[in-house]
């Protein structure tokens, strides 16, 4: 009797209020290559612009220089998005179709949306062809497509 | 169980009578005071079967409910427990059950989580509202108990108990991970920490 105590207090942990920091946007990383003694090699834009279709009012880079590589947000809610690159002088337009996966990044961070790609189509004015690397699209900095002029 | 007891007196000069104990931890009743949105219930039955071996069956149930900035979480459903103390107190009289005692536990819990609503922020397509569906799951761990049970009046029995666990398995879930596992606690690594404050009930034989 004498060594029962209550002592419950200590038992429950403390909860921690970190914000996040890290990114909750997952973004498909792409990259330029030209093929050189049919090896590929990384190449670069010198005048580059990309936008959503639908959203030609918001432009994701505009008439960046020297892009060797660069980032598109996928649509979280359709399952497919497509995109108006500008490469120099010339237009293509590249749609993605895939399938989404909601991911808790943390208790800080919430949810983020992952994408498979499963599909690309493309148009060929200045891009010769579209492979994926990595089809998995999260918040990391894995290239997932290369882009060959 | 009139076997098991004679069974027991034969091996064992002293009185080893027991009975059966049943357990209800009162310190649940703190948990959404200390933790808002997290609804725990803890039962236990133990059973003596000689001088100082007492299996033990313990059940619960929980529900929690957490809101973050951007999702809300739930989780609830059941866990069971079943393990074996051995009391290492000397006594006075052979028949008393009060203890000081360590033992462990082997635990399974079945529930279901979700995330009753979510929110994305994205600052190009627009923020995405979503939900994901409640989805059943299962978690099993090793649970290590010491604590002491001390007779305050006759039959009834208060005690408290430390409890730690180590968590084997959870089922996978590529959306989220299970974050509370009733029984278990709050994931968070491999192990938790626990403790327990309990009334016990004896059956008088």
């Amino acid at each position: 009797m004498p060594y029962i105590t209550g002592f419950c207090l200590l038992f429950f942990s403390c909860e921690s209020d970190e914000s996040c920091e890290q990114s909750t946007v997952s973004v498909l990383n792409a990259g330029f290559y030209t093929v050189v003694d049919s090896l590929p090699i990384s190449a670069s834009i010198g005048n580059f612009t990309a936008y959503g279709i639908g959203r030609a009012d918001s432009l994701i880079y505009d008439q960046a220089s020297s892009v060797g590589s660069f980032g598109l947000p996928l649509s979280p809610s359709c399952d497919t998005t497509g995109f108006v690159l500008t490469m120099g002088t010339e237009t293509d337009t590249i749609i993605f179709l895939y399938s989404r996966e909601l991911h808790l990044l943390s208790l800080e961070c919430g949810f983020t949306t992952y994408y498979y790609i499963e599909r690309i189509k493309n148009t060929s004015n200045t891009i010769d062809s579209v492979s994926v690397v990595n089809e998995k699209v999260t918040t990391g900095d894995d290239e997932n497509i290369q882009i060959y002029l | 169980m009139l076997t098991l007891l004679t069974a027991g007196a034969q091996t064992d000069s002293l009185d080893t009578r027991g009975g059966l104990r049943f357990g209800f931890d009162i310190a649940r009743i703190a948990v959404p005071y200390l933790d808002e949105g997290r609804v725990e219930y803890d039962g236990s039955v133990d059973l003596r079967i000689n001088k100082d071996l007492y299996p033990v069956i313990e059940v619960g149930w929980a529900n929690f409910e957490k809101e973050e900035i951007n999702f809300s979480y739930r989780s609830t459903g059941y866990s069971i427990r079943v393990g074996i103390d051995k009391n290492y107190l000397k006594k006075d009289k052979t028949n008393e059950m009060g203890m000081f005692f360590a033992g462990f536990r082997y635990g399974v819990s079945f529930f279901k989580h979700e995330a009753p609503d979510l929110e994305i922020p994205d600052p190009y397509w627009g923020d995405f509202a979503g939900v994901i569906p409640a989805k059943s799951m299962n978690a099993h761990w090793l649970e290590f108990t010491t604590g002491i049970r001390a007779e305050i009046f006759k039959n009834i029995y208060l005690g408290w108990s430390l409890r730690g666990r180590l968590l084997i398995h959870k089922s996978d879930d590529n959306n989220m991970s299970p974050y509370y596992i009733p029984g278990y606690g709050k994931v968070s690594g491999r192990n938790t920490l626990g403790f327990r404050y309990s009334i016990f009930y004896q059956l008088p034989l």
